[in-house]
């Protein structure tokens, strides 16, 4: 046997021993990402032959590209060859054994938001076998949307129960080839949910993840669909107010939405992830791509966030405007505290005639915190009588924290109008004082002041939606005044 | 053609023109560190943020070399016969600069006390002006760290001439000079870099009208470069009304300091060139500074005019006022792109930013972008922008009134222009600049006659 052939056959050794290509039954695979362990987490959810390729042209797409550092935020490089792309759910027996083996600080704040305390447990991720109501909940909704012909379940599952739809529909609106992050997550998505709700259906109750069939973790790599046919009713709502346990710091999700002919998608986000202690040690990296497509003729896509968790949160939930008469819009409070850093925003991206998008932003910044607002209103030539109106408002509370504004307005069609104002301040002196000689504590009149700041935002949320939002924004602040 | 090819082309013409650029003008050390930062750093590209909407094609062709460097071997520069200069200002002493070069045949010296004004590269008749040294030809503010002044270094390495303004206190007359550099040559022949620096004492006053003009083809590449230092208490008004040729690729960078109290009212009109950029850097260094920066831009046909203007806060109780106005016809993209940033030590910072585009063309373009970037709460900042078409119901009511639609529109158009022409505090300036601006608008007559 010639040399070459000696070391040819060592290098073939030294791969298979790595065994991503064996069958062997792995809970995780080992850190790294190549094409082997994008085939292996493929292959354990039993996807077809379609998506096994969309993953890997992604992935081949994605070792192409260099992570994007255009973002007003700062953090250490992020390896991504030492992250596990797969793991089994993991066994509830992982968790705490009891709610007093939680974190203190983490029940102190359930306490504070009033979340019911059997909930508490579930959110904590207690191993608790009975999970209150929850599986008697979930059937009961499961029956009503079957009746109306909704399809809501997880991802994972609709790969099995509705290739066609997902073949259809995947990565349409936002293209494997989108983003870094993106990208990343088309090769590698765990799992995430999707809905479909058909011709002329108003979906009969509100969607709520928080009250998902899959109670079995999504995953870092969180992947969304939403269809809504024609003249269909949809309105999702994503997150909850309570902090939740995660031991994943990079979260890379896609979300995207496809709205057809006088389809209506409303798409709420209640993000409270761990934002790392007060110096700024740990938390979440939130680096999310959402795009709604207004596909159809009159149809309207609406996003509300209310952030406030994570360390770094790097997201804009964006529409695109092609249906003539479609409507975007884009509601979001942002908040950031101790070493929080926020760079979040929306884009409208006007196509067809008459189309109108509205923009509300609204950011606090507290602590050491860096919120930005960065957003893009561009007017295509084709989209004659385009209009939108765009407003973000800034406040500033203590002399360490940032807030920052990037608006982009680029109009290509002299028949539309866009409008942007921006304003920035602390809390008025004024206004406090006001407050103070009513006999209100300076906490309760800053929150009083908050909550009017942000209004317009909280009313765009599902009622009970609400006011869990201003409690939560209360949590979050505290500390930052006096 | 690729960054590195064009950094290669950059190096390989500085080195061929290196000995004959003039030392007393830049030394020769900071021209090589210019360039080599340059070559470095690379030449913008659409592809930076804050170069986006700027169109720099003319960079790819541009000969680098400055004119002068090819003319002052052979001869100095001709003058064209029938340059049509715009006429002089009452009070105000003329320095005339041609292709980048001084022309004192051009120009029209007022003796002033209280300020010096004098170019540094040495006219041949009169070797006296020459300076021994370099003294007062400090560096532009090192752009190194902003990748927005990186066209100043290309100013710094080729510079041929530089317009040395300095003003003193203790009179309380402010001085006037005006400064016309035209462009003669074509961008095939070479490059022009007009150069400025102007430093004002404490408590001193100036009113300086900068002026950019073409002649001959039109189709020059000129890279002008401007330094202001603005001492306590001292008040700089600059107007800068840049007329250059149809064809020509028009590219400048300023860099201003206010130290506490310093007040700096400068109003730019942008109407000339092919291809456009102005880059306006003002820095905020003492407490009390203020800065009401005013700009209009008219784009038509396939012009680009393109503003980028970075304020940095960094002491407190500053003031900011940013107004932009700008009008796209035809295939026209006009930008503004303003960004203030507010540092921590920079309490007290009040700033405004009003930005409004108009669209008057098919496929014209506008892109707008206030930015903000803030570090302390104890501030004020807001800011405005628009873009759209001229409002129907004013419209309305003037053709109620029995206007002509065309003319009900240029009335309009110019009402929106007004947000910043009607800052303009001599009026004799202001007349020339409202004929300039009728003129730049189609079927001007009707226009001139209601001035």
């Amino acid at each position: 046997m010639s040399e070459t052939e000696n070391r040819l056959e060592s290098l073939l050794a030294r791969r298979y021993k790595h065994g991503f290509v064996t069958d062997i039954d792995a809970d995780t695979v080992p850190p790294g990402l190549d094409e082997d362990v994008v085939r292996l987490i493929s292959r354990k959810k039993g996807e077809p032959a379609f998506l096994t390729e969309w993953r890997l042209k992604a992935l081949r797409h994605w070792l192409t590209m260099s992570e994007p550092h255009w973002s007003h935020t700062s953090y250490p490089p992020i390896d991504y060859q030492a992250i596990s792309y797969y793991s089994a759910p993991k066994a509830k027996s992982d968790g705490p054994k009891s709610l007093d083996e939680v974190d203190p600080k983490l029940l102190e704040t359930y306490e504070k938001l009033g979340v019911p305390l059997h909930e508490r447990a579930r959110l904590a991720g207690v191993a608790v076998d009975a999970v209150f109501d929850s599986v008697s909940v979930a059937t009961t909704f499961k029956e009503r949307l079957n009746e109306a012909g909704v399809v809501f379940c997880p991802f994972s599952e609709a790969v099995q129960r509705h290739p066609e739809l997902l073949e259809r529909y995947l990565g349409t609106v936002v293209p494997f080839t989108d983003n870094f992050f993106a990208s990343l997550n088309s090769a590698v998505f765990s799992d995430g949910s999707f809905v479909h709700v058909p011709k002329g259906v108003r979906c009969p109750m509100e969607l709520s993840t928080y009250f998902r069939i899959n109670a079995a973790k999504t995953g870092q790599f969180e992947r969304t669909l939403i269809i809504a046919d024609e003249g269909a009713y949809v309105s999702y709502l994503e997150g909850c107010t309570a902090p939740m346990r995660d031991e994943n710091q990079l979260h890379a999700a896609v979300v995207e939405l496809v709205a057809l002919e006088d389809a209506f998608i409303k798409y709420s986000t209640v993000q409270n992830w761990y934002p790392g202690d007060a110096e700024g040690k740990g938390g979440i990296y939130n680096f999310v791509t959402k795009r709604g497509e207004c596909r159809g003729r009159n149809s309207h896509i609406s996003w509300t966030q209310v952030e406030t968790g994570s360390a770094i949160t790097w997201k804009y939930p964006s529409c695109i405007l092609r249906g003539d008469g479609s409507s975007g819009e884009f509601y979001s409070v942002a908040t950031v505290n101790n070493r929080q850093q926020a760079d979040t925003g929306t884009k409208m991206i006007h196509i067809g005639r008459d189309t109108r998008s509205t923009i509300i932003s609204k950011g606090i910044s507290a602590g050491h915190g860096q919120n930005t607002y960065r957003g893009l209103v561009k007017v295509l030539p084709s989209a004659h009588g385009a209009r939108n109106f765009t407003q973000c408002d800034s406040l500033l509370m203590g002399g360490k924290c940032g807030a920052h504004t990037f608006p982009y307005v680029e109009v290509k069609n002299p028949s539309a109008t866009v409008e942007h104002e921006a304003s920035t301040s602390k809390i008025s002196d004024d206004q406090l004082f006001y407050c103070l000689s009513r006999g209100i504590s300076e906490e309760d009149a800053v929150n009083l002041i908050v909550s009017g700041f942000c209004k317009t935002v909280f009313k765009e949320l599902p009622m009970e939606f609400a006011v869990e939002a201003q409690n939560l924004l209360a949590v979050s602040l505290e500390g930052a005044v006096g | 053609m690729t960054q590195s090819a064009l950094s290669k082309r950059l190096l390989d013409e500085y080195a061929a023109v290196s000995d004959s650029l003039p030392t007393d003008v830049v030394s020769a050390e900071r021209r090589q560190e210019a360039i080599q930062a340059l070559a470095a750093r690379g030449l913008p590209t659409t592809r930076e943020e804050n170069w986006r909407y700027t169109n720099l094609r003319p960079l790819e062709r541009a000969r680098f070399a400055p004119v002068a460097a090819a003319a002052a071997a052979a001869a100095p520069t001709v003058i064209p016969a029938g340059l049509d200069l715009p006429s002089t200002l009452t009070g105000f002493a003329r320095f005339t600069f041609v292709d980048g070069t001084f022309a004192p045949e051009l120009s029209s010296e007022h003796a002033q006390a209280g300020s010096t004004v004098r170019n540094l590269r040495r006219a041949p008749e009169s070797s006296a002006r020459r300076q021994g040294s370099t003294a007062g030809t400090r560096p532009l503010t090192a752009p190194s760290g902003c990748p927005e002044a990186s066209l100043a270094l290309l100013n710094e390495a080729f510079a041929t001439d530089t317009a040395l303004i300095s003003v003193r206190g203790g009179t309380d007359a402010p001085q006037r000079v005006e400064l016309v550099f035209v462009a003669v040559a074509g961008a095939d022949v070479g490059a022009s870099y007009p150069r400025i620096q102007v430093a004002l004492d404490p408590d001193s006053r100036l009113i300086l009208v900068e002026r950019h003009v073409s002649a001959g083809s039109g189709a020059s590449f000129v890279n002008s470069s401007v330094s202001v230092d603005i001492g306590r208490g001292a008040h700089l008004t600059h107007y800068r009304l840049q007329r250059a040729g149809a064809r020509s690729a028009w590219l400048d960078t300023l860099t201003a300091v206010l130290a506490a109290d310093g007040r700096y009212s400068l109003l730019t009109i942008n109407t000339g060139g092919l291809s456009a950029r102005s880059t306006t850097q003002v820095q905020m260094a003492g407490p009390g500074a203020e800065l009401i920066l005013s700009a209009a831009a008219l784009g038509d046909r396939q012009q680009t005019q393109d503003h980028f203007a970075l304020v940095e806060h960094i002491a407190p109780r500053a003031r900011t006022d940013q107004t932009f106005r700008g009008i796209a016809s035809g295939r026209a993209r006009v930008a503004f792109n303003g960004k203030i940033t507010v540092r921590e030590a920079a309490a007290g910072t009040d700033s405004r930013q009003s930005l409004r585009g108009l669209l008057a063309g098919p496929a014209a373009e506008i892109d707008v972008r206030p930015q903000l970037e803030i570090y302390t709460d104890d501030v004020r900042c807001s800011h405005g922008a628009t873009a759209g078409k001229l409002d129907d119901s004013m419209l309305f009511y003037l053709l109620s009134r029995g206007l002509s639609p065309e003319v009900a529109q240029r009335l309009l158009k110019w009402a929106f222009l007004e947000d910043v022409v009607s800052k303009i505090e001599l009026p004799e300036l202001r007349r020339q600049i409202e004929h300039d601006l009728a003129g730049q608008m189609a079927d001007a007559a009707s226009l001139k006659e209601l001035l």
